[in-house]
């Protein structure tokens, strides 16, 4: 019959639409805030910690600076990313604000060292303070995605 | 696969094709190997449509072969007008093998004008376009 | 002596021709976050497209054409249309993300933005297609890969705890901070990262317009089955590299430079000005094979004139494609798209459309009436039947998986 072969193609279509909009909820599915947070704060981490060996093995010579730079660079715009993924990360149980700020505030501090890296390559000046900056934003890092840890 | 010989229209014996097989979607080279086209359709005299041939009427005969617009016509179904088919005609056939081989040129026909066309005004103005590569 | 020289040259270059962006990028983020525990991934994949390019270029050898052309007249023009949309936009990406690839590496050379190498990446890559003869383009880009050798050397000099990297290889280590299905959507990225479609369309194609004969195509057959392995050794490597240097520090590779940082702590300046040159050429080649690509399927299924060894103005709508094509990839990166996301992507996106590459070569190498008494062996059928299966499930599963992961996150 003409018409059941491509109701039954419909059909299919149908249940392969559902299939997928159910995968997308499933993977909006969060964990509460903390899951939220967890992915920014590793990804700020890993940005933070990249500056510090580029910094690292430009001391001790075994890398350009202008592959330095770029590291620098481009990890700035990472944290700057991870950044507005922290703020419009959603808050909707109680303690959540307060994660959430703990987060953005260690998130700021590592893209200000970061920006500083940056800056005192390319403008040739010294770098001590921004690798002390980067050092202390590590750490802030860390205690942060510590408490997320605890939170899940 | 199938020996290759010129083909002759009048004679009584000759090679038995298959238009699907042998014709449908043969790439088409002109007398100096050069590529042409792909066949995409064939125009046959004198029939509206295969479908409903009326015992004892004489066999269509193939007039050309046809390429371009027609492939998405032949894909979704419907038919250009046919003023605007590019032909071949089956008389500029020359041997139905791997390849159908024509025995003209293939600046001579209708199908390739696209390609003279971007060759006139945008490759052919680019500079080294007609050197060999080095 | 003059024979050892041309094998030599061509395994040499199989090497180099392995390696491309999406490879490196994808070794690279992996080894990052998940060691080498899907290190039987780059097995599988240069498994599978040896496979791949032993069918292909046995059928090219028997019938003398190319593949696109076989394909739209043994599976008709439906098929072949699908093919051709699904192959051609693949590749659209691919040269997207090499020309990108390419202004990354330059700008990690040079501090210079990688913007501002676009063009002058898209540039040379057209020079090249529109000048240089074929030959002549893969044996100086395929040498030069060679310098990524250098992922081998780093690991070496890195010293690392070979026991832990092999317990991370047979998949004795967990990894905490990762997900099972993040885990498998990598798989399929890389598995799509390794079996490259264009690679297959381009050796066919490459065959004819050298003009081989019979024997040539057998011994760039093996070439390949030596070469590509080589070439998937040095992908491990690379992998191993992050594994032992980003791995501990939590640092995911999203980023060119990360990838480099393993070779300047292995052996500093030289070895990281040697891999970046081979970083250049490696994905230069890719750059033009892939665009090649794009010019042969177009061309071989509406039986345009094609090939570099035509003169551009006899084969004119085929040059018009390449320079539409490096255009809108060049195009895309102006947008300002991250090059690197457009690679990981790209690598996704042609493990999805692989079956659409794959099938209509397994059933012409199969089909006796192309192939006379040359269709694949029970040895050959068997295993290219078992990778069929792999494919069809590795694309099935990766859309679910991007969705689920948000591509990887």
């Amino acid at each position: 019959m003409p018409g059941s072969g491509s109701g039954r193609t419909w059909l299919g279509f149908r249940a392969a639409a559902a299939c997928l909009v159910g995968l997308m909820l499933l993977a909006g599915c969060s964990g509460g805030i903390a899951q939220d947070l967890l992915d920014p704060m590793e990804q700020a981490r890993s940005a933070v910690r990249s500056d510090q060996l580029a910094f690292d093995l430009l001391a001790h010579r075994r890398v350009t600076s202008s592959i330095a730079e770029t590291v620098l660079k481009t990890m700035t715009d990472e944290l700057v990313s991870a950044e507005k993924s922290i703020t419009s990360a959603e808050v909707s149980r109680q303690g959540d604000e307060a994660l959430r700020d703990a987060a953005l505030a260690a998130a700021r501090q590592a893209t200000s060292a970061s920006l500083a890296g940056r800056d005192c390559l390319s403008q040739n000046t010294s770098c001590a303070s921004a690798i002390e900056a980067l050092g202390s934003s590590a750490e802030a890092l860390q205690e942060v995605l510590d408490g997320l840890h605890s939170n899940r | 696969m199938t020996a290759e010989y010129p083909l002759d229209p009048e004679a009584a014996t000759g090679r038995v094709l298959d238009g699907h097989l042998h014709l449908l979607d043969r790439q088409v080279h002109d007398v100096a190997s050069v590529p042409v086209t792909a066949v995409s359709d064939l125009e046959l005299s004198d029939v509206d449509s295969i479908e409903n041939i009326a015992p004892g009427t004489p066999a269509p005969e193939i007039v050309a072969l046809l390429s371009g617009s027609v492939l998405g016509t032949r894909i979704f179904g419907g038919r250009p007008p046919p003023s605007r088919l590019q032909r071949i005609a089956w008389s500029a056939v020359d041997q139905v093998g791997v390849v159908i081989r024509l025995a003209v040129k293939g600046e001579t026909l209708d199908a390739t004008w696209s390609e003279r066309w971007v060759r006139d005004h945008i490759i052919g103005r680019i500079p080294g376009g007609r050197h060999d590569p080095e | 002596m003059k024979r050892i020289f041309a094998v030599a040259l061509g395994i040499l270059t199989a090497i180099g021709g392995f390696l491309d962006i999406g490879d490196m990028v994808t070794n690279a983020v992996v080894g990052s976050r998940f060691g080498l525990s899907l290190a039987w991934v780059v097995v599988l994949g240069v498994g599978g497209i040896c496979v791949f390019a032993q069918m292909s270029g046995r059928v090219a050898a028997v019938s003398g054409r190319a593949t696109f052309e076989l394909i739209r007249e043994r599976l008709g023009p439906r098929a072949a249309l699908a093919n051709l949309c699904a192959s051609f936009l693949i590749n659209l990406m691919t040269v997207t993300a090499e020309i990108g690839g390419v202004a990354l590496a330059l700008e990690l050379a040079s501090s210079v933005s990688y913007l501002l190498w676009v063009p002058f990446a898209g540039l040379a890559v057209w020079l090249v297609v529109w000048r240089v003869k074929f030959s002549v383009l893969e044996n100086v880009t395929g040498l030069l890969g060679l310098s990524l050798i250098g992922f081998a050397v780093a690991l070496f000099l890195l010293d690392p705890p070979w026991l832990d990297l092999g317990r991370q290889a047979l998949q004795q280590v967990e990894f905490s901070e990762e997900q099972t299905t993040t885990y498998w959507y990598y798989a399929i990225a890389l598995f799509g990262a390794a079996m490259t479609p264009y690679e297959v369309f381009f050796f066919s194609s490459g065959a004819v317009e050298e003009g081989w004969k019979s024997t040539d195509l057998n011994q760039s057959r093996a070439n390949v089955i030596v070469g590509f392995p080589l070439g998937g050794v040095l992908s491990i490597a690379l992998a191993g590299c992050a594994a032992v240097v980003l791995l501990p520090q939590a640092i995911q590779v999203s980023t060119l430079g990360q990838l480099m940082l393993p070779m300047a702590v292995a052996a500093g300046k030289l070895l990281v000005a040697i891999v970046l040159l081979g970083v250049v050429a490696a994905t230069f080649g890719a750059a033009l094979e892939t665009t090649l690509s794009s010019g042969y399927t177009l061309a071989q299924f509406f039986g345009w004139s094609w090939g570099k060894f035509r003169r551009p103005i006899q084969a004119a709508r085929f040059h018009l494609v390449m320079i539409v094509v490096v255009i809108i990839g060049m195009g895309v990166l102006f947008t300002g798209v991250d090059p690197v996301l457009v690679t990981e992507l790209s690598v996704v996106f042609s493990a999805i459309a692989l079956p659409l590459t794959y099938i209509p070569i397994l059933i012409i190498a199969n089909d006796p009436q192309y192939m006379g008494r040359m269709v694949n062996g029970r040895v050959t059928g068997v295993v290219a039947v078992c990778y069929l299966g792999v494919i069809l499930a590795a694309s099935l599963a990766a859309i679910p998986l991007m969705i689920i992961t948000g591509a990887g996150q």
